[in-house]
């Protein structure tokens, strides 16, 4: 089981193997994306990840993700130790269990703890940089690939420029600049930030592995019905597309706030010749008629929202899941306000300093009970969908 | 860079900032700032370390283009000892990072026999 925070955040899985880019290589690296009309593939593709664009991202890319690592194993196990020494001191149990208050007590601003924050930090912002960097400087091109992609198809992209978007959704989340709305290269950043991300967590992303996991992982409805599937909150919409590929005969809807995430996951999409239809929306309002879908999911956006916007998304997953549906919101175990005193400080910068600003809201909710609240059937015995994460088999009765 | 001027329509709106670069972790921001620009100067390095062994594997086959250098995909052998060459570089460079130092300039030897 891994950390409940360690996908996107801290708190990696020290258990993996370092490992590179190139370890993630599709087994004969041959690339499945088509070539398409306006397409940009400037260093071919591998399976179905284009390779970045240039050799020094790349290289800059395979080195925040080794340092990731480095990070998780080497400098924070010392400022582990650091915690546990500096509460003998105080006359503490090294493995008491803590809350935030009390560990930020213990920790103070002893720097050798301090260094574990810093580093892990400042590599994440040398990954967005790097990313934000080559795509601002060649914009046009990037941008005018996805203007050929946006009325292309396979599938569809949507995009609603009167959309009132969220102030909470505006944040720059795991300090992405501009965050999913506010960065025209947003999609962009955030496959290849979390392709590295993944690496330290969980294990390769490249392919989509994780995602294909997950997805077929999914459980069915009860009557093996599967016409119409959403996901909402899709970002890049990597898991809409692992669900059209295990469910081709059905249609598959894939919505975000983030115009830019859709559009990249449009072109992404279309490149790979899977047919998703993907809109600007909000996961709160999706405007699809009642009952309409057999199956609705999300994947780690709710710790990314406040508890009314949570309320009010899984309000909606009621609304427009048939009844015998399933409803599978993929997010981390929540609970937790105290802990060991180490782990309490990586989640605590996580939250405040890694700009996670809605987690410690989802952290103290309990999700499960929220969702069944609104009228879903939690199926117990479902192991979760993508290991170390909650088992969130709901069945809309 | 994120002042770029685009030419195309966006789609984006504008975004609330984090304020991360206003922590101090160390109670001094100059020492924050270093480490900073340790891990920046690390990626820029490792960076051009990594473009050189592309070379040096491109040289040892044909002649050298840059659209060779762009376009050249290590074998899996060559992946995994640049891994090990890689993970060995962050281990020298920053594994400094993880001492405790706890004595004083001017503290004596530890009692020694
Ligand atoms: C951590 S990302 C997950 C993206 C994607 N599901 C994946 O597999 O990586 C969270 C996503 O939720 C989106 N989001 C946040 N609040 C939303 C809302 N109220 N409605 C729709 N999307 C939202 C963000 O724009 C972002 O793309």
């Amino acid at each position: 089981m891994i950390g409940r925070r360690s996908l996107f955040t801290a708190t990696g899985a020290a258990a993996t193997a370092l490992s590179s880019f190139f370890a993630g290589r599709a087994a004969e690296a041959k690339s499945i994306v088509k070539k398409v009309a306006g397409d940009v593939e400037l260093r071919g593709a591998d399976g179905r990840m284009e390779r970045l664009g240039s050799l020094d991202l790349e290289s800059q890319m395979d080195f925040t993700a080794g340092f990731r690592e480095f990070n998780n194993k080497g400098i924070s196990r010392t400022a582990a130790m650091r915690f546990q020494q500096l509460m003998k001191e105080k006359g503490m149990d090294p493995k008491a269990i803590v809350s935030f208050d009390e560990m930020h007590a213990i920790a103070g601003s002893d720097p050798i703890i301090g260094m574990s924050a810093k580093t892990w930090l400042a590599n994440q912002q040398v990954t967005w940089k790097s990313l934000q960097d080559y795509f601002h400087a060649n914009a046009d091109m990037y941008l005018a690939e996805m203007e050929a992609a946006d009325k292309d198809g396979p599938g569809s992209l949507t995009l609603d420029a009167n959309l009132e978007i969220p102030d909470y959704t505006k944040h720059e989340i795991h300090i992405q600049p501009g965050g999913y709305v506010g960065d025209p290269f947003a999609g962009h950043m955030y496959h290849y930030g979390t392709n590295s991300f993944y690496i330290g967590a969980i294990g390769h992303n490249e392919q989509d592995q994780i995602h294909k996991g997950t997805a077929n992982n999914i459980p069915m409805p009860a009557d093996g019905k599967v016409k119409r599937i959403l996901e909402v909150g899709c970002g890049l919409g990597q898991m809409s597309c692992a669900l059209k590929e295990r469910f081709p005969d059905a249609e598959v809807w894939a919505t975000d706030v983030g115009a830019p995430m859709v559009r990249y996951g449009h072109m992404r999409a279309r490149d790979l010749g899977i047919a998703v239809n993907y809109g600007q929306g909000l996961a709160e309002k999706t405007g699809f008629p009642d009952g309409h879908f057999d199956i609705t999911v999300s994947y780690i956006m709710h710790h990314e929202l406040p508890q009314t916007a949570t309320r009010a998304v899984i309000a909606e997953a009621n609304r427009v899941t048939r009844t015998g549906g399933v409803y599978y919101p993929v997010d981390f175990n929540t609970g937790g306000s105290t802990g060991p005193a180490y782990g309490m400080f990586r989640r605590w910068w996580d939250h405040r300093w890694n700009n996670e600003v809605w987690s410690r809201e989802f952290h103290t909710l309990n999700f499960s009970d929220e969702i069944a609240k609104a009228g879903f059937t939690l199926n117990a015995k479902t192991p979760a969908a993508l290991p170390g994460f909650g088992a969130r088999h709901f069945v809309k009765t | 860079m994120a002042e770029t001027k685009f030419t195309r329509p966006t789609f984006a709106v504008k975004a609330i900032p984090s304020d991360v670069n206003n922590v101090t972790f160390f109670g001094n921001p100059v020492l924050d700032n270093l480490v900073s620009v340790v891990i920046a100067m690390g990626t820029e390095v490792w960076a051009t370390k990594r473009r050189m062994k592309v070379m040096e594997s491109v040289l040892a086959k044909k002649g050298v283009t840059s659209e060779m250098l762009e376009k050249y995909v290590p074998t899996a052998e060559e992946a995994a000892a640049w891994e090990k060459d890689r993970d060995r570089f962050i281990e020298m460079t920053f594994s400094a990072l993880g001492n405790v130092g706890d004595l004083t300039a001017s503290a004596p030897f530890p009692k020694r026999g």
